[in-house]
C-alpha cells in the first residue's frame, strides 16, 4: 500500500488544489464550534485533535434538504424533471467512527428491494478521506472503541490520514478513487522506516483498546431481552423529545417528504426529520403506535441496537458520543448501555 | 420574599414523607462531571439523590406541565423561578400547586467550554450578566443567599445590536439563522411553548416548509420570536441547548425590552401582573400599527 | 404538452425511487352515503407504464397529488384489469392528500409510485380454501383479491371462496353492486352484513366478528385474509382461532403513516420490520413476534 508523509502546511496545500475541482467539507470552525462544512478555503481546515466536531459529515450524503424531482402543474397536468446531478466531493479529515457511519447510510440506502439512486449518485461521486486519532487522545465522550472500531481504523476510507504525533501524518492511499483525489498532492516524501514503525506501534495500541462490548451476539441479545423493561419508563421521563441526539447523530437517517410549491412551480424534497417526534408516526385517523416518549425513546435505542443488527447485521451507532454532548437533560446513550450490559452478565450469574 | 433556609434533602424528604407532594423534581448527579441530570423523587428515601451545584443547568419548569393540577415541588434558580411565575400568569398552573425549593446560584458551567480548558470551569456567558442570582418567591431556599452584582436588564450585545443599522442588523440575523439545523430543540426545550400542535407542524394550512433554506429557518424562528413575546421569560434555556450555539436570546431579548417599553410588562417577574396578550386597554400603545 | 419518462431520470441513468408515474383519473366513484369514500379510477399516461406498474393483490401504491403531498393506498383493482388502475381513498378532515383527492375531478392528471409491499401470500393460497374477512373501508384490498380470484384464468387455483364482509350501515358499505352481484355467483359464498339495518335492508345485521362465529368457515386447508379495523380485528382473531385458524394461516393488512414507502426513511417500522417493505401483509405469527406497536 502506497504512503506519503504529510505536515499540516502540505495536507492544506492539497485540500487547495483539490478545491479548484471537487466540493471539499471538512471540521471547520464557525462561531466557536466545530462542524463538518464545505471548505471556502483550505486555510479554514481543522484536523482535530482529542475533539469531534459538533454535527457530522452526513449532510455531504444526505443533505439537509435534497430535491427528489421538481415539478410543474398546470391546469390540471403536471410535468417532472429530475434533480441536478451531484457534483463529485471529498469529505476530509472524517474520523473512523464518522466512516463507520457512512457505511450504516450505504447499507440502508443501498438495500433491496429499492435502491435509493439519489443517495447512491451521491456517493457514486464522493471520496473519502479518513483521519484518525491518537490512542492518547480519544475524547472521553466517545466509546466507539466498544463497538469494534479502534482510532485509527481505516477501513472503507479512500484515504487515511494517520496522525504520528506533532506535526506528522501518514496519508495511506487505499483505493482507485482515493489515488485519484491523491494525484493533486504536492510533492512528498514516503514516510521513512521508523515512522511507519511508529504507525504501526500506534495502530497496535489503538486496537487494544477495542473491543466488542455492545456490538456482540450477546449484547445484541440482552437489547432484544431489554424490550420490557422499566428503564425506558426513565429514560423517557428525562427525554423531552428535543431531538438534538437525532439531528447531530452521524447515522440517523430518517427523513420526511413534503412538496414545496412557488405558483405553479415546485419541488418534491426530503428534510431531516426524527422519530423523537410525536408527529412522525401520527396517522391521519389520529391513531398513534408510539404514542408516548417513553415508545418513541425505546424505538431510537432499539433501532441503533437491534434493529439495524437484525437486517444489515451492523449496529446503526458508532459510538461517537455526540448524543451525549448535545443532550439538554445530560441522557447518557453509554450509561444506558451500561445498564443493559450489567443486565446481562447478571443473568449469566448462577 | 423567598422563604425560610432548609437543606434540600432534608425538606425534600419532609415533603414527601407528608405527602404535601407527589414528586420533588430536581437535580442528581449526571453522567459526566459537569452536567446535572433532571431526577424525579417520589419517595422520600429518594430524596437522598438529589443535589444542587453549579452543573445543574437544566430548567426543570419544562416538566411542569406534566403534573398539572398536582402537587410538585421543584428545585427553581432564579430564572427557572421566572418561567414558574411565568406559567402563573397564563394560568398553566396554580401557585398553590407548587412548592418552590429556591436555589440561589452564581452561575453555571458550560461544560462544553469547561471540555476545553484545564483551569476554572468557565460559566455561560448569560449567567455572567444575570439579574436574578436568587430566587425571589421561593417557599424554601436551599442554600444561603448569594451576591447580586449589578447586571443589565438585557444582553448588551441586543442593546448594541439594536442600535446598528439596518443592514448590518440583517446581516446579523441572517448569519445566526445559517447556523440553524431546525431541530426544534429551542422550541422542545422552552417551558413557555406547550402548545399541542406547533405552527410550525401545523398541515392545515401548511404555515412553513422545514427545508434548509433560510426562509423556512427565518420563518420559524420570527414566527417563535413573536408568539413568545409578552411570555419569554428570558430563561436561556433555548440558547443552552442548541446545538449549533444560535444566538437565540439575542432575539427573544430584543422582543422583552420591545414589551416591557411598550406595555410595562415582564413575563415572570409580578405573579399579579396581567400578560399584555391576555387583556386589553384603550391606553395600548399603537403606533407600531400602521 | 410533453410529460417527462419516468426512468432513467438521475446522472447513473437508474430509476429515480420517488418519482411518481403520471396518470390520469378517468372516473371517480362515490362510495358511500356519507360520501367520504370514492373510487378513483387511474389510467396511465404512458401505455409502457402500465405493464411496469406490474402487481400483486395486497400491494399499495402511493398516490401523489403534485403539490400537496402522496399517501400510501391499498390498490383496490385486479392485476387482470389492464386498462386501468384502482384506488379508493377515504378522506380525513386532517388528511391533506385525502382531501386533495376528494376536490379533484376526472382529467386531472396525479402520480403513482409503486407498487409497494408484499402483497398477499398468493403462492400460499394455491389448492386451499380461501376464507376473506373486512370490515368498513378497509374492503379495498379485499375487494381487489375477490375481483382477481374469479377471474377464469385464477379459480381454478384455488378451492372455496368464503366472504364475510360489514359495514356500520348499509350506505357505508363499498362496491355494493359488485359485492351484490357476488352473492348471486356459486363459485363463491359471499356473507355481507351491516351493524346496523335501515328500513330498506333486507340483509343480515350483525357484527363482522358475530356473523364469522356463525358463518363458521372450515379452518381445513384454509388460508385467512382479514383486514378491518384494529376494533374488528381484536374481536374476530379470537373467533377464528376457536374455528381452528392457525396463526401461520391468518393474514392481516395494516396500515402505517408512510412517506418513503420503499423502506428508506425509517417511519412505518413495527420492530425491525418495515410495513413498507415487509408488510404490509403479516401473518398473525409474525405480528406476535414484533412489539405491539401498530
Amino acid at each position: 500500500m502506497q504512503a506519503k508523509l504529510l505536515d499540516r502546511e502540505q495536507i492544506k496545500a492539497w485540500v487547495d488544489r483539490l478545491l479548484g475541482h471537487y466540493r471539499v467539507t471538512a471540521p471547520v470552525m464557525r462561531d466557536g464550534i466545530m462542524i463538518f462544512d464545505w471548505l471556502e478555503t483550505a486555510g479554514d481546515l481543522q484536523l482535530p485533535r482529542g475533539a469531534i466536531t459538533k454535527v457530522s459529515a452526513k449532510h455531504a450524503l444526505l443533505s439537509r434538504t435534497e430535491v427528489l424531482f421538481y415539478y410543474r402543474t398546470k391546469s390540471g397536468r403536471a410535468t417532472t424533471a429530475p434533480p441536478p446531478p451531484p457534483q463529485p466531493q471529498v469529505i476530509f479529515g472524517i474520523h473512523p467512527c464518522d466512516v463507520q457511519a457512512v457505511k450504516v447510510l450505504d447499507a440502508v440506502f443501498r438495500a433491496p428491494p429499492y435502491p435509493d439512486t439519489l443517495y447512491l449518485a451521491r456517493r457514486e461521486v464522493t471520496t473519502l478521506v479518513g483521519l484518525g486519532a491518537l490512542p492518547s487522545e480519544v475524547p472521553n465522550h466517545c466509546f466507539f472503541e466498544s463497538l469494534g472500531i479502534s482510532a485509527m481504523d481505516n477501513r472503507d476510507c479512500d484515504l487515511f490520514l494517520a496522525p504520528l504525533g506533532g506535526d506528522k501524518y501518514v496519508l495511506e492511499l487505499l483505493t482507485e478513487k482515493g489515488a485519484a483525489i491523491a494525484a493533486s498532492l504536492p510533492s512528498s516524501a514516503e514516510p521513512d522506516p521508523g515512522e511507519l514503525n511508529t504507525l504501526k506501534q500506534l495502530r497496535a495500541e489503538a486496537a487494544a483498546r477495542v473491543n466488542n462490548c455492545f456490538a456482540s451476539p450477546e449484547f445484541h441479545a440482552a437489547v432484544a431481552r431489554f424490550f420490557d423493561s422499566p428503564l425506558w419508563d426513565n429514560l423517557a421521563e428525562t427525554c423531552i423529545a428535543c431531538a438534538a441526539c437525532t439531528y447531530l447523530c452521524p447515522t440517523c437517517h430518517c427523513f420526511d417528504i413534503q412538496d414545496e410549491t412557488h405558483g405553479d412551480l415546485g419541488c418534491r424534497v426530503r428534510n431531516w426529520d426524527t422519530c423523537q417526534f410525536d408527529i412522525f408516526t401520527l396517522h391521519a385517523s389520529g391513531h398513534n403506535p408510539r404514542p408516548a416518549q417513553k415508545q418513541r425513546a425505546r424505538q431510537r435505542i432499539f433501532h441503533k441496537f437491534d434493529y439495524g443488527l437484525k437486517n444489515f447485521g451492523l449496529p446503526f451507532c458508532v459510538g461517537c458520543g455526540r448524543c451525549a454532548l448535545a443532550c439538554p437533560l445530560h441522557n447518557n446513550l453509554l450509561t444506558i448501555l451500561r445498564k443493559i450490559a450489567a443486565e446481562k452478565s447478571q443473568e449469566t450469574k448462577p | 420574599m423567598s422563604g425560610e433556609r432548609k437543606e434540600l434533602r432534608e425538606i425534600a424528604r419532609h415533603l414527601l414523607e407528608s405527602a404535601q407532594v407527589e414528586v420533588v423534581i430536581g437535580y442528581t448527579a449526571g453522567p459526566t462531571r459537569f452536567q446535572a441530570a433532571p431526577f424525579f423523587a417520589r419517595r422520600p428515601e429518594q430524596a437522598a439523590y438529589l443535589i444542587f451545584d453549579r452543573t445543574c443547568e437544566f430548567n426543570l419548569c419544562k416538566f411542569l406541565h406534566r403534573f398539572k393540577g398536582r402537587k410538585v415541588a421543584i428545585v427553581v434558580k432564579g430564572c427557572d423561578e421566572r418561567s414558574v411565575i411565568g406559567l402563573i400568569q397564563e394560568r398553566q398552573i396554580k401557585r398553590e400547586d407548587v412548592i418552590l425549593l429556591g436555589a440561589p446560584c452564581s452561575g453555571i458551567v458550560d461544560p462544553e467550554a469547561a471540555a476545553q480548558t484545564d483551569g476554572e470551569p468557565p460559566f455561560y456567558s448569560m449567567c455572567r450578566i444575570c439579574s436574578v442570582h436568587n430566587p425571589r418567591f421561593a417557599d424554601y431556599l436551599i442554600a444561603d443567599p448569594v451576591e447580586q452584582p449589578p447586571a443589565p436588564e438585557f444582553a448588551p450585545e441586543m442593546e448594541n445590536l439594536a442600535e446598528s443599522s439596518i443592514n448590518r442588523r440583517w446581516a446579523a440575523f441572517r448569519k445566526e439563522m445559517s447556523k440553524c439545523i431546525l431541530c426544534m430543540a429551542c422550541r422542545n426545550l422552552c417551558p413557555a411553548c406547550y402548545c399541542t400542535v406547533c405552527f410550525a407542524d401545523a398541515s392545515q394550512p401548511k404555515w412553513m416548509g422545514k427545508t434548509d433554506d433560510l426562509s423556512d429557518i427565518m420563518f420559524f424562528h420570527l414566527g417563535r420570536f413573536l408568539h413568545l413575546a409578552g411570555r419569554c421569560t428570558g430563561c436561556g434555556a433555548c440558547e443552552r441547548g442548541c446545538p449549533m450555539n444560535v444566538n437565540l436570546r439575542l432575539y427573544n431579548d430584543r422582543v422583552r425590552k420591545d414589551v416591557k417599553e411598550l406595555f410595562g410588562f415582564e413575563a415572570g417577574v409580578d405573579p399579579q401582573a396581567e400578560s399584555p396578550m391576555a387583556c386589553f386597554r384603550a391606553d395600548d400603545p399603537n403606533n407600531f400599527i400602521m | 404538452m410533453s410529460v417527462m419518462v419516468n426512468t432513467k431520470s438521475t446522472a447513473t441513468g437508474l430509476p429515480n425511487p420517488y418519482l411518481p408515474y403520471p396518470v390520469l383519473i378517468e372516473h371517480i366513484t362515490v362510495e358511500n352515503e356519507a360520501a367520504d369514500i370514492r373510487t378513483f379510477r387511474l389510467r396511465f399516461l404512458n401505455p409502457e407504464d402500465r405493464s411496469r406498474f406490474d402487481f400483486r393483490v395486497g400491494q399499495f401504491a402511493e398516490l401523489s397529488v403534485l403539490g400537496i403531498g402522496e399517501a400510501p393506498i391499498g390498490i383496490a383493482s385486479s392485476p387482470l384489469d389492464k386498462d386501468y388502475v384502482e384506488f379508493t381513498v377515504k378522506r380525513y378532515p386532517t388528511g391533506v392528500v385525502s382531501t386533495a383527492l376528494h376536490q379533484s375531478e376526472p382529467g386531472q392528471q396525479v402520480g403513482l409510485r409503486g407498487p409497494l409491499g408484499n402483497g398477499y401470500p398468493l403462492e400460499r393460497m394455491h389448492g386451499k380454501n380461501i376464507v376473506l374477512i373486512s370490515g368498513g373501508f378497509a374492503v379495498t384490498t379485499i375487494r381487489a383479491t375477490i375481483r382477481y380470484l374469479l377471474h377464469p384464468s385464477v379459480r381454478p387455483t384455488v378451492r372455496n371462496i368464503t366472504v364475510i364482509y360489514g359495514a356500520r350501515s348499509p350506505g357505508e358499505l363499498c362496491y355494493k353492486k359488485e359485492f351484490l352481484e357476488w352473492t348471486h355467483r356459486r363459485d363463491i359464498e359471499v356473507h355481507l352484513t351491516v351493524d346496523k339495518a335501515d328500513a330498506g335492508w333486507k340483509g343480515r345485521e350483525g357484527f363482522v366478528p358475530t356473523v364469522v362465529g356463525e358463518v363458521k368457515p372450515s379452518a381445513q386447508n384454509a388460508i385467512c385474509l382479514i383486514c378491518g379495523p384494529p376494533i374488528m380485528l381484536k374481536f374476530t382473531i379470537p373467533v377464528l382461532q376457536k374455528l381452528g385458524f392457525r396463526r401461520e394461516d391468518t393474514y392481516l393488512s395494516l396500515e402505517m403513516r408512510m412517506k418513503c414507502g420503499i423502506g428508506k426513511c425509517g417511519r412505518c417500522n413495527i420492530g425491525p420490520k418495515y410495513v413498507c417493505i415487509h408488510g404490509p401483509v403479516f401473518s398473525l405469527a409474525e405480528l406476535e413476534q414484533l412489539p405491539q406497536e401498530y
